[in-house]
């Protein structure tokens, strides 16, 4: 047997585990990359891999940014960061009609800007906002699919988990990734809150408008949300700088996010054991998903999978945007099946060398990437954003979350459009700046 | 049965404190080494350590995240099983990850002592970072603990526990 058709017999044996066996997704991966290896090579050789490649990951310096870009972001949510937000922004929108669902979509981005995960932000923005609207009658579609939607922002806005295990994954600078990012997650912003406006043109009775406030009431507000502010230039200043590594960059927000809860009073002890558990929690999930993808990874490569298949595709007579479309097709339709993270890990070095070959940019990819992995987070039926919106709103049933999360998919596609009419202006104009 | 699992409780415990001291130690590493390079004086070992406290951070949180059910599991199909179905499902995956983590806890393991006998230190510290392999290797043999408890459970118990 070639070797590339054990790879795909491989990528097959994957899937019917994960699907079938209930296994997690990381040790599916680190599983049948382990045997493939053994098919190909040797157990003793396989033996002599997994050692060492596990060793090198968990002691990586570059991933280590990881537990501390999740770090600030816990002591931000349990410090209650998530009620000042949604209130200051509340003063601004909230008197438009679905100015409740745009305050939630814009205190999602402002969240965002200091977590790096999307499930964080979605259950502290649910525990906000949904009450909120369910006061103001909001209609549950609008409701629960406005923090859903919002929620996605959190991987999407720098720091994002995303584009830092992109970045390390493919070699590519983190500063740069998340400069890079600004102006594609400004547009996303402002796109899922036009569609806000769209719904409620179409049912106006969906988001009934709220109380005006004054502008001394809105400019009053504004102190709530510095500190995330402060914290979040720090990290960008830092990184744009390039005087500070990422790791160090985002420890030392860490550190001056709790040191802010603390003269603040705003962290209880229980919260800053639970901020420390939960960290544990999340990055070792995380790194158990990057160990697990890149022996599998070391599988395929063995193979020549990747190889093969990038020199087949680059045979094929088609224009390079289709072929950039088919692969975000497939990234959209794994992003329906699993886990959005996991499998850009495992399709990385299948389509990263592709795309290269293709001539595209890898950090506009990676931001194209990071788009359509975020929009995988509300995508039935694994959308794990809606789960947990649908878990906090005991009222409101998955269905409806998912229903009205599938309003915003259209602002995820015009992004993604976006973003390949215009490489330079939407993405290198900033990262070419990061020195 | 229960005893077994207090100890794995009580183990876990301990590892996750010492992973939640690591994860702090961490951030003050780094954020004090931004400190020490704005006066001109940057800590050079700190790259090293900040890796080694992450190794830590990671191995000794994945007893206490497969505890918690803290994996990605893609139930998409396995959601339509019935309980009986879910259960031997369960306790053969169980079965197949405690087996595969024994054996990558006892690679680690044998590797870091090679590591250790032949005397090898690390690049700019000079210090011997086995200490730190055989944390990892600790790691995986609580998860391995806990997937021990997680097939006995799956097993024993009417009904079973999801692999996630």
């Amino acid at each position: 047997m070639s070797g590339p058709i054990v790879g795909v017999i491989g990528i097959l044996v994957m899937f019917a585990v994960l699907f079938l066996l209930r296994i997690p997704a990381a040790f599916t991966m680190m599983l049948v990359g382990f045997l493939g290896v053994t098919y190909v090579t040797s157990f003793k050789a396989a033996l002599g891999m997994i050692g060492p490649d596990l060793w090198n990951i968990f002691s990586n310096y570059g991933l280590t940014v990881i537990p501390m870009f999740i770090l600030v972001g816990e002591f931000v949510h349990y410090g209650g960061y998530n009620n000042s937000l949604y209130y200051a922004t509340y003063r601004w929108f909230g008197h438009y009609k679905g100015g409740l669902a745009i305050t939630t979509i814009m205190a999602c981005a402002a969240f965002s800007a200091i977590s790096g995960s999307n499930t964080a932000t979605a259950a502290t923005m649910s525990s906000v906002a949904i009450p909120e609207m369910k006061k103001y009658n909001y209609h549950p579609m609008l409701n629960a699919g406005s923090v859903a939607a919002g929620a996605t922002l959190g991987v999407l806005i720098p720091p994002s988990i995303v584009l830092v295990v992109y970045g390390l994954y493919t070699g590519q600078s983190i500063g740069k990734l998340f400069f890079g990012n600004v102006i594609p997650s400004a547009i996303l912003t402002v796109l899922i809150a036009a569609t806000v406006f769209y719904i409620c043109y179409q049912h106006p009775e969906w988001g009934p408008k709220g109380p005006k406030s004054t502008w001394r009431e809105r400019m009053k507000a504004l102190p709530e949300i510095i500190d995330i502010l402060i914290l979040f230039a720090i990290i960008m200043y830092a990184l744009f700088t390039g005087v500070v590594t990422a790791t160090e960059a985002a420890a030392a927000s860490c550190a001056l996010g709790l040191a802010i809860c603390l003269i603040r009073r705003k962290l209880t002890w229980k919260g800053f054991i639970a901020s420390i558990l939960d960290t544990l929690r999340i990055s070792c999930l995380v790194f158990m998903i990057v160990a697990g993808a890149t022996i599998f990874g070391r599988f395929l490569a063995v193979t020549r999978l990747p190889f093969e298949a990038a020199s087949l595709i680059s045979s094929l007579d088609l224009p390079n945007w289709i072929l950039l479309w088919i692969i975000l097709i497939c990234y959209i339709i794994g992003g329906c099946v699993m886990d959005a993270l996991a499998f850009l890990l495992i399709s990385l070095p299948i389509f990263f060398p592709l795309v290269m070959a293709m001539g595209y940019d890898p950090v506009w990819f990676g931001q194209v990437v990071c788009i359509v992995t975020t929009m995988g987070s509300i995508m039935p039926p694994i959308g794990i954003c809606c789960y947990i919106v649908a878990g906090m709103a005991k009222d409101i049933p998955l269905g409806t979350v998912f229903r009205g999360s599938l309003y915003y998919i259209p602002a995820y596609i015009i992004s993604m459009a976006i973003l390949m009419l215009s490489p330079y202006w939407t993405v290198l104009v900033l990262s070419d700046l990061v020195k | 049965m229960e005893i077994l699992e207090r100890i794995n409780n009580f183990l876990n415990k301990w590892l996750v404190v010492v992973g939640g001291i690591a994860v702090l130690a961490l951030m003050t590493l780094a954020t004090g080494n931004v400190c020490f390079r704005i006066f001109g004086a940057p800590y050079r070992g700190a790259y090293e350590l900040v890796s080694f406290l992450g190794a830590v951070v990671t191995a000794f949180s994945l007893g206490y995240t497969q505890k918690r059910k803290g994996h990605i599991v893609v139930d998409i199909l396995s959601e339509t099983f019935s309980p009986g179905v879910k259960r031997v499902v369960d306790s053969v995956s169980y079965f197949i990850t405690m087996i595969f983590f024994a054996i990558i806890s006892w690679v680690i393991c044998r590797w870091g002592l090679r590591i250790a006998a032949s005397g090898e230190v690390s690049e700019t510290l000079k210090i011997a970072y086995y200490p730190f392999i055989l944390c990892v290797a600790l790691g995986f043999a609580f998860l391995c603990l806990t997937l021990i408890m997680d097939f006995l459970n799956a097993l024993l118990k009417k009904g079973g526990n999801p692999a996630s």
